[in-house]
């Protein structure tokens, strides 16, 4: 398995759209879940950007610098999830609901 | 020799690959849960342990083959416990 | 295996599960694609050369992130999710935005650089282990492993705090709760120590180490859990969370050791490092496995 560029930039062009989709849900959908989610989307791609990156050796091992950066990545994101869903139990269990209500309903932004 | 062997593994590992295709269009087609996880379990039982089984031949060595069979072994108690998890609740709603 | 063809798959197929499972208005079958996801991600690094990144994100990111979303997909309240807000279109064109950016810097990398690769290459004999992976977390990069213990321990700590008066789920009882699954906990037990054990000690020299082991020890954990073999409560609460301390406090271990005989900070006396190093991801491995399925299991613990 040679780090040819074309595979190269095949998933770090993948990245970039895990990137963007990802970003989109934190932003833009209303289901502090969905939100959670995204993170982890946009991590997913955060993490193949990088080893995509270690991948440009060509014929050499790659660079095992990246690999472990994601591996501590992989496992400070599974505590990150953890800890915003136990956030949103408590949030959905003060108010009933899981969701924020949407800018325009929202009275903090009168 | 090793030309049959190949030969041989490769008929496994493309019936292998069928098996799970077959599974997977069970999933898709069949109209409820139950059928669908008696076509998938089956199916993909099979077909892993004919991927195994023609990996096994492939690698030519009996530690790799052992490790093999060890995974099989594990996915298939995997796959089973599920499948009982998945239909002992699709039974009680 | 130089087809790009399988790239373009797995590659599409990433951003196709990732575009549905984020507008699903059914969020438990949001986080069931997220767990497909995870694996199909995995596939990706096994073409991306980082074997030990795909053992971590199977066990770490799609199993144990899949099982805390799964869990909480299924608890939350659960009105009809609502669509992206309409107002939400200057956040579409920022995502957008930061995609291109992404995709243009990929496109205008020169090609071919080998990055720390040689330095680390050079620098392995000294760590005693023979695993580039292993020596960069451990001996290279040891400051951030351990700030990565600590971080999963915070989050412990954090969601103990959190769930404190969270209504517990129906705790399993005793082996009877369903005989399939306590039969499937005792078949696995043995496996999975032998399979985390063999996978930390192969972690020296392949791709492998403390990660991997640990992950499959939480995931025992959980399993026993689950099939009521072991109960979360049943240890004095002490005892779980002093296991799941030992990791970190393994590293302070290390870091005055390696202080006071080598006159630097975590740095290990070059004569035993292979063997200061298994220790530590012994513990390391404890911490992590410990650690997840605490994640995983706290909003099931009764509250005080």
């Amino acid at each position: 398995m040679s780090g040819s560029p074309d595979e190269v930039r095949v998933y770090a062009l993948v990245a970039a759209a895990l990137i963007g989709l990802g970003l989109h849900a934190v932003l833009a959908r209303p289901h502090l879940l969905q939100k959670v989610l995204g993170v982890n989307v946009t991590g997913a791609g955060v993490f193949l950007l990088l080893v995509a990156i270690a991948r440009r050796n060509g014929d050499d091992p790659p660079d095992p610098v990246p690999h472990a950066m994601v591996l501590t990545g992989i496992v400070v994101a599974v505590s990150v999830t953890a800890f915003a869903v136990a956030v949103i139990r408590r949030y959905a269990e003060r108010t009933g609901s899981a969701e924020l209500p949407a800018p325009e309903e929202d009275p903090s932004t009168r | 020799m090793s030309v049959v062997l190949d030969v041989v593994a490769g008929i496994l590992l493309v019936a292998g690959t069928g098996f799970f295709a077959a599974g997977t269009l069970g999933l898709l087609r069949f109209p409820d849960t139950l059928s669908r996880l008696h076509a998938l379990t089956k199916a993909d039982n099979l077909g892993l342990g004919l991927l195994v089984a023609g990996l096994a031949i492939h690698s030519g060595s009996a530690w790799i083959a052992a490790k093999l069979v060890l995974i099989w072994f594990v996915s298939l108690s995997v796959s089973t416990t599920i499948c009982h998890l998945l239909a002992r609740e699709e039974v009680r709603e | 295996m130089i087809d790009p063809g399988l790239d373009v798959l797995v590659g599409g197929g990433l951003v196709w599960l990732a575009w549905s499972l984020l507008r699903d208005p059914d969020l438990v079958r949001a986080a069931m694609t997220f767990i497909v996801f995870g694996l199909l991600l995995a596939l990706a690094w096994v073409r991306l050369d980082a074997p030990d990144i795909a053992l971590a994100e199977a066990a770490i990111g799609a199993g144990v992130t899949g099982v805390i979303v799964l869990d909480a997909a299924r608890s939350l309240p659960r009105p009809p999710v609502r669509a992206a807000w309409p107002a939400a279109a200057p956040a579409a064109a920022l995502a957008a935005l930061a995609g291109v950016g992404v995709a243009g810097a990929i496109v205008a990398m020169p090609d071919g650089s080998p990055g720390l690769a040689p330095l680390v290459a050079s620098e392995l004999g000294e760590t005693g282990v023979d695993h580039g992976v292993t020596a960069v977390l451990l001996a290279f990069r040891s400051l951030d492993t351990w700030m990565e213990i600590a971080v999963l321990l915070f989050a412990l700590i954090a969601l103990g705090t959190l769930l404190r008066t969270w209504a517990p789920l129906p705790s399993v009882p005793r082996e009877g709760q369903d005989p399939l699954l306590s039969w499937f906990g005792r078949v696995i037990a043995p496996v999975a120590v032998l399979g985390a054990g063999f996978v930390l000690w192969l972690g020296t020299s392949e791709p492998g180490g403390a990660f991997q082991a640990g992950a499959l020890l939480g995931a025992l954990v959980i399993v026993l859990v689950l099939s009521g073999l072991a109960s979360p409560t049943g240890l004095p609460p002490g005892v779980l969370r002093g296991l799941a301390g030992v990791g970190a406090a393994a590293f302070v271990v290390l870091a005055v050791v390696g202080a006071l005989v080598e006159g630097r900070f975590l740095r290990t006396p070059p004569g035993i490092a292979g063997e200061a190093i298994v220790v530590v991801e012994v513990a390391i491995a404890l911490s992590i496995g410990l650690g997840l399925a605490g994640l995983a299991l706290a909003p099931r613990r009764k509250p005080r």
